[in-house]
């Protein structure tokens, strides 16, 4: 399985370049773990801003996660299963988000669904439902910035995915849907795991789109990398407190699962 | 390999459909009831409020255990921009009066009920024992300093543009933040040699910065305007005047004069 090889050669200089970018990356993940004031830690995470919203980004990353897998994983299929004019241009419609400056997808989903919107003027005229700057909007930038990541995972694994198992669940008289949780998924569980994961990730650490699209009010759309931002803004130290919380739970996440998503990445890339 | 989804995936998928169904009609719009029949007010603050409104917020509720108060603080501009985009806001306090008049344009707030509440002025601040001996406004027209601003189209920068002006100083600013409280804590934490803030910002920062004080002749008067928004139901009206009411009242007026602020 593994291709890690003894006998290739690095060129010359490669282990070097390569400490110094491991090192670009470490070392300011380690200041700022060297300067959270560990003695008012719990003080700090236990505070009433902090809880708040901690238990409102678990909420809103759980649920904007769950419809990303939900709505992308049908994409991801089309997309892996489907030939169309114009498939080139919604791959890269679906993964625009990844490396779109996220608040210029807020500034795109308030032109949206904003009440002026165009979505949202008609949402509010029809039905008074406004969007923007509630938890609803919170999700939803979640979900913008962190879909791309489930469907690009999930795209090249349905590719890599042995057909002739497929094919073989229909001949024992299997229905599409039979064979894709029965047959399918559980092939590609890893591939599911990991983009589960990395989506969540990303939707937990979602801020620029969240700020300008769904505010910034405690409770309601104010989530941990916002008050992280307050709270450094306000030269508090709980920005530190609340930045390692969310480094480590990410890294916890990442190493957890990076058997799965080590061998989805192999299945990507062969 | 070929073993069922995990349960965790599926606790995941189960769990976050439930709740979007409930986020999605929990918060619509204004006046909402939560859980303990609460009437909540959705006040929408300027940052320079943040710490006195908090104090504020934490009175009134003691006061008025029926209502519960939902903040918003962010630059007077920025909420300008999120209520004129569809965030509700049942009472608005901004901190000049370009900036409601914006809202009162477009409809967002009710101008009848609109009211000067609070003044402040501006204050040099400077990094705790003043390391660049800055002693007043012409010390910042220096291009080695390290000069930070609130964006012109806040407030703050506005008022900012505005003493300059007066002085005859053009200076360019390192930072244009887009509230007051990243022109204290950029200073605060060294990045910047010097801002140009509230007294009541630096007033709550003494710890970490200093003050140099901006004389009477070169200074401003900001006035703070606080606002009922425009076309609430009749019980977010009620919670609205109730919570105007308390903070133009006594009790309010304690409040923010400890806090720095003059009354007007």
């Amino acid at each position: 399985m593994t291709h890690r090889s003894r006998a290739v050669n690095s060129p010359r200089g490669f282990s070097a370049v390569a400490i110094a970018c491991g090192v670009l990356i470490a070392l300011p993940l380690v200041a700022l773990v060297i300067r959270v004031p560990w003695s008012q830690f719990w003080l700090s995470l236990s505070s009433d801003a902090a809880t708040t919203a901690l238990s409102l980004s678990i909420r809103t990353s759980l649920i904007s996660t769950s419809l990303a897998v939900v709505t992308g994983l049908p994409l991801a299929w089309l997309l892996a299963h489907r030939n169309f004019r114009g498939i080139a241009i919604v791959r890269a419609l679906c993964v625009l988000p990844m490396v779109l400056p996220p608040v210029v997808g807020g500034v795109a989903l308030l032109y949206a669904f904003g009440t002026k919107g165009v979505v949202g003027s008609a949402l509010n005229d029809w039905w008074g439902v406004r969007l923007a700057f509630t938890q609803t909007a919170a999700v939803l930038a979640q979900y913008f910035v962190a879909v791309p990541f489930f469907i690009v995972v999930m795209e090249s694994a349905f590719q890599q995915f042995d057909q002739r198992l497929a094919h073989a669940a229909r001949t024992l008289g299997a229905g599409a849907w039979r064979t894709l949780v029965t047959i399918t998924l559980p092939v590609v569980r890893p591939a599911l795991i990991a983009g589960i994961v990395l989506t969540w990730a990303r939707a937990l650490g979602e801020f620029g789109a969240t700020i300008t699209f769904a505010g910034n009010t405690p409770g309601r759309t104010q989530t941990l990398p916002l008050a992280i931002y307050m709270a450094f803004e306000n030269g508090d130290d709980q920005a530190l407190v609340l930045s390692f919380v969310m480094m480590t739970v990410s890294f916890v996440a990442l190493v957890l699962l990076r058997q799965h998503w080590i061998s989805a990445l192999k299945r990507g890339g062969q | 390999m070929a073993s069922p989804p995990t349960i965790g995936a599926r606790v995941i998928l189960c769990g976050g459909i439930a709740a979007i169904l409930s986020a999605c009609t929990s918060d619509s719009t204004g006046v909402t009831n939560t859980g303990r029949e609460k009437i909540v007010i959705n006040v929408a603050a300027t940052a320079s409020l943040a710490l006195s409104f908090n104090s504020i917020i934490d009175a009134f509720e003691m006061q008025f255990p029926e209502f519960s108060v939902s903040p918003t603080f962010a630059g007077s501009a920025t909420l300008v921009t999120q209520i004129q985009n569809g965030a509700s806001a049942d009472v608005v306090a901004l901190a000049d009066t370009t900036n409601i008049d914006k809202l009162g344009a477009s409809h967002h707030i009710d101008t009848e009920s609109e009211q000067i509440f609070a003044t402040n002025t501006m204050t040099i601040v400077v990094p705790r024992t003043n390391p660049k001996k800055i002693t007043g406004l012409t010390d910042l027209d220096n291009a080695s300093l390290n000069v930070v601003l609130c964006a012109p189209a806040q407030p703050c920068g506005a008022y900012a543009k505005q003493i300059l002006e007066k002085a005859n100083l053009r200076i360019s600013p390192k930072s244009l933040e887009t509230s007051v409280s990243g022109v204290v804590s950029k200073v605060s934490t060294g990045q910047a040699d010097a801002g140009i803030a509230y007294y009541t910002d630096a007033l709550a920062a003494t710890d970490t910065i200093d003050t140099v004080r901006i004389p009477e002749s070169q200074n401003i008067i900001a006035r703070y305007p606080i606002a009922r928004g425009a076309m609430l139901s009749a019980i977010a009206q009620q919670a609205a005047n109730t919570f105007i009411a308390f903070v133009v009242g006594k009790n309010g007026a304690d409040i923010l004069t400890n806090y720095g602020f003059m009354l007007p």
